[in-house]
């Protein structure tokens, strides 16, 4: 090999993986020739494929023709996931590596570099293969008992509830819990993402007894022997030993979440005037899903997730947020609106009040302003934040450098990078792509 | 724009038209209650104030169908959030007797779902904790039940006096068995363990007995009943795993040396070794060679369901490797 590439600009050994937005890189001859070479994608379906930019803000291509000087000086270029704009269908990995960039001296066409990476995107639970769906479950069970999942059950409790929930926060909010969540799970197994549930449909592949389980006519979730799920602890402070408990009200196989009133039109119509070129909606107007679908998802099965304070013990909550982070990602793509400075993208702008009334059920305390920090992750106790918190900041990425380690509301919203590429967060999902046009 | 997103923005035009004229049909009192229904079911929430307005109308109007009326609530309870006035109404309705049952239950649905988005929700919490304590005893099964759970997830000492009333004593029991040890596990208390100790012995049918079981994992007391009904090669593989995944919990070492013992042993029943194995595995500590050693040997003699769940196990262990 004489050529090799940095994938994010960096060394980390865990920097291979990107999304559908374009992902900084750097090559660089290592035989101190110089050579032009063409960049072109290794990777075939049903893997993950990639496409070229030289600058950021270049319509990607297929291939990418670069110019390497002898020495070891650094040549810069861009990659993203490739996603077909026309068909609307994404390229993402469905194993580790299975992507790659191959590197072609361009005067004789032979190969001077292979790079493996991968398109980690999150996906719909439903279509996961096994292999998706057992690294995942092996991996957040693996959280689990290693007593790391407790953070997130005791983050998500009654007693902190109106600090995160009935508030214009709770979609930002639970977008940085779910990057939160899916980080500790790259840091035990990185080719994992956080899948979700849509709950608009039936899923017959979710709720088997090879995955999330299936409910025995006492609402107790069944799983196979072979399934890492038997070995799911729940660790909600006072609680015994049991199993989750969660009885659809709902044929799970043939029908969508029984309570949910708005599907993902009637969610990313939520607050829309006029049609067309005319539509218009905000931020204000769309948090309404908080209700329904999201609420209504929580309520169409009993047990665990159907409660406030314990629905994180069951796995599936994370799935269900998934989702709802993904109708939010989805309507700020089709609504632009992802620029933070703007007030249709998040209505609260500046920072919120510091000594508000902290009796009120918390509607306009601090915490909702978009440059208000967020607990847990700013340490911040005592009225009017929750009074307790795991005392841990936000984890870093192994190659990003957002959020920062105390995030704001802000760094939540351009979650692709859309408006600022720098702050992209590192995920994305399957079915909400990055406007290069 | 891409073709995408303009196939997707067109979609949403459609979608939103659609909804309007099912929204006509539904509120439409010449069509037939199931047309109604129909309509009802297939639009989203309604917010506008006019349909709100018409909404409540039909949830009040003690002429029309019960279903209708509980599916009009269905569509506005969300709106009713913002409002503690009509949160207290949403509340007296779901233990109105007089009120058709649909009704009720879509009252209860409405306070369940508010919880967990409408800021009025926290001020009306103690009378929605009230309601469903009366709801405890209510000749209605899904309102019984979800008040129960919700009432036993919230730790309320009424309910779990009541639940064990009920495990002592089955006359007065309010749930079956096997709900009642699994809504106490929402809370256990050290004073409810000789009373699974007891199901364990003495169970009304096996699901309780299995429930107890799992339950007894915070028990120090219970170490030796949960080693004892383990090893015990006439019990169900799957009530001896559960007794495995709490010995785990509270004895480690202990279980290595039993789940080893069994994995190691000829005659076991090898779906019981994969699970087994598949606890080991994902312990903390585990020694994922082996883990992998282990399997390789169950494996060989697994047959049907145990060689699939064998095999499966062994995947997960080779990425696990991997990464």
């Amino acid at each position: 090999m004489t050529a090799e590439i940095f994938v994010n600009f960096s060394q980390n050994p865990v920097r291979d993986y990107v999304t559908w937005s374009p992902t900084r890189c750097a090559i660089r001859s290592t035989d101190n020739v110089a050579r032009t070479v063409l960049l072109t994608n290794g990777g075939a379906a049903p893997g993950g494929e990639v496409v070229f930019l030289a600058a950021a803000s270049d319509v990607p291509s297929d291939t990418l023709r670069l110019d390497l000087p002898a020495g070891n000086a650094f040549v810069e270029f861009h990659i993203a996931g490739r996603f077909d704009d026309a068909a609307g269908v994404g390229f993402a990995s469905s194993t580790d590596r299975d992507a790659s960039i191959v590197v072609t001296d361009e005067a004789d066409g032979s190969i001077q570099a292979t790079q493996p990476l991968m398109v980690r995107v999150r996906k719909n639970a439903n279509t996961l293969t096994d292999e998706e769906r057992d690294r995942f479950l092996s991996a957040i069970v693996t959280l689990n008992q290693r007593g790391d999942f407790v953070d997130f059950q005791n983050i998500h409790t009654s007693d902190t509830s109106r600090e995160i929930h009935g508030r214009s926060c709770f979609l930002p909010w639970h977008r940085l819990y779910l990057l939160d969540l899916e980080r500790k799970l790259q840091a035990v197994d990185p080719s994992v993402s956080l899948p979700y549930w849509r709950f608009d449909e039936p899923a017959p592949n979710l709720f088997t007894r090879d995955f999330l389980g299936v409910a025995d006519a006492s609402g107790l979730v069944q799983f196979s022997s072979s399934n890492p799920m038997v070995n799911w602890r729940l660790t909600v402070f006072g609680e015994g030993s049991g199993r989750i408990r969660r009885l659809p009200q709902f044929d799970t196989a043939t029908e969508p979440a029984a309570q949910v009133q708005n599907d993902e039109a009637a969610t990313l119509n939520l607050g829309t005037t006029g049609v067309g070129n005319r539509a218009r909606t905000n931020f204000e107007n769309f948090e309404r899903m908080e209700g329904d679908p999201h609420g209504s998802a929580h309520i169409s099965f009993s047990g665990q997730v159907s409660e406030i304070g314990r629905a994180p013990a069951d796995p599936l909550f994370f799935m269900l947020h998934a989702n709802v982070d993904r109708l939010w990602a989805k309507w700020q793509w089709l609504r632009d609106r992802d620029d933070p400075s703007s007030s249709d993208s998040y209505y609260k702008q500046g920072t919120g009040p510091l000594n508000a009334d902290s009796s009120r059920a918390g509607v306009d305390r601090i915490g909702n302003y978009i440059d208000d920090t967020l607990w847990p992750w700013n340490g911040r106790l005592g009225d009017p934040r929750p009074r307790t918190a795991p005392g841990t900041y936000f984890p870093p990425s192994p190659f990003l450098s957002v959020p920062d380690r105390y995030p704001d509301i802000r760094s939540a919203i351009d979650f692709q990078g859309q408006v600022e590429l720098s702050r992209n967060l590192g995920f994305c999902y399957d079915d909400v792509p990055f406007d290069f046009a | 724009m891409s073709d995408y997103k303009k196939r997707a923005l067109e979609a949403l035009d459609a979608a939103e038209k659609e909804g309007g004229k099912q929204l006509e049909a539904a509120f439409d009192a010449s069509k037939s209650v199931n047309k109604r229904l129909a309509a009802f079911k297939s639009i989203g929430s309604i917010s506008d104030e006019v349909h709100l307005a018409r909404a409540l109308d039909l949830v009040d109007d003690a002429k029309a169908d019960g279903r209708l009326r509980a599916a009009a609530l269905d569509k506005i309870s969300h709106q009713l959030g913002k409002d503690e006035a009509r949160l207290e109404k949403l509340t007296r309705m779901m233990t109105d007797k007089t009120l058709p049952d649909p009704l009720r239950e879509a009252a209860l649905r409405g306070l369940q779902a508010n919880s967990f988005s409408a800021p009025t929700f926290l001020a009306n919490r103690p009378a929605y904790m009230g309601a469903l304590r009366a709801l405890v005893d209510d000749d209605n099964k899904a309102l019984r039940e979800s008040a129960i759970e919700y009432l036993a997830m919230n730790k309320d000492e009424y309910v779990q006096r009541r639940l064990v009333e009920g495990l002592e004593h089955p006359k007065k029991k309010i749930t079956a068995s096997e709900l009642a040890v699994q809504y106490l596990a929402y809370d256990l208390h050290a004073d409810h363990f000789p009373i699974l100790r007891k199901l364990v012995q003495n169970p009304p049918n096996k699901k309780t007995r299995m429930e107890a079981l799992r339950n007894l994992a915070a028990d120090s007391d219970s170490k030796e009943l949960l080693a004892k009904t383990l090893a015990d090669k006439k019990e169900d593989p799957e009530v001896r795993h559960l007794c495995a995944v709490a010995l785990q919990r509270m004895d480690p070492k202990g279980f290595d040396v039993a789940s080893n013992r069994i994995v190691r042993a000829k005659g076991e029943n090898s779906e019981l070794k994969v699970a087994l194995l598949n606890t080991k595995l994902h312990a903390p500590g585990a020694e994922v060679a082996e883990v992998a050693a282990e399997l390789e040997k169950v494996t060989k003699m697994a047959k049907g369901r145990a060689l699939k769940s064998s095999r499966r196990l062994s995947t997960l262990i080779s990425e696990r490797t991997k990464s």
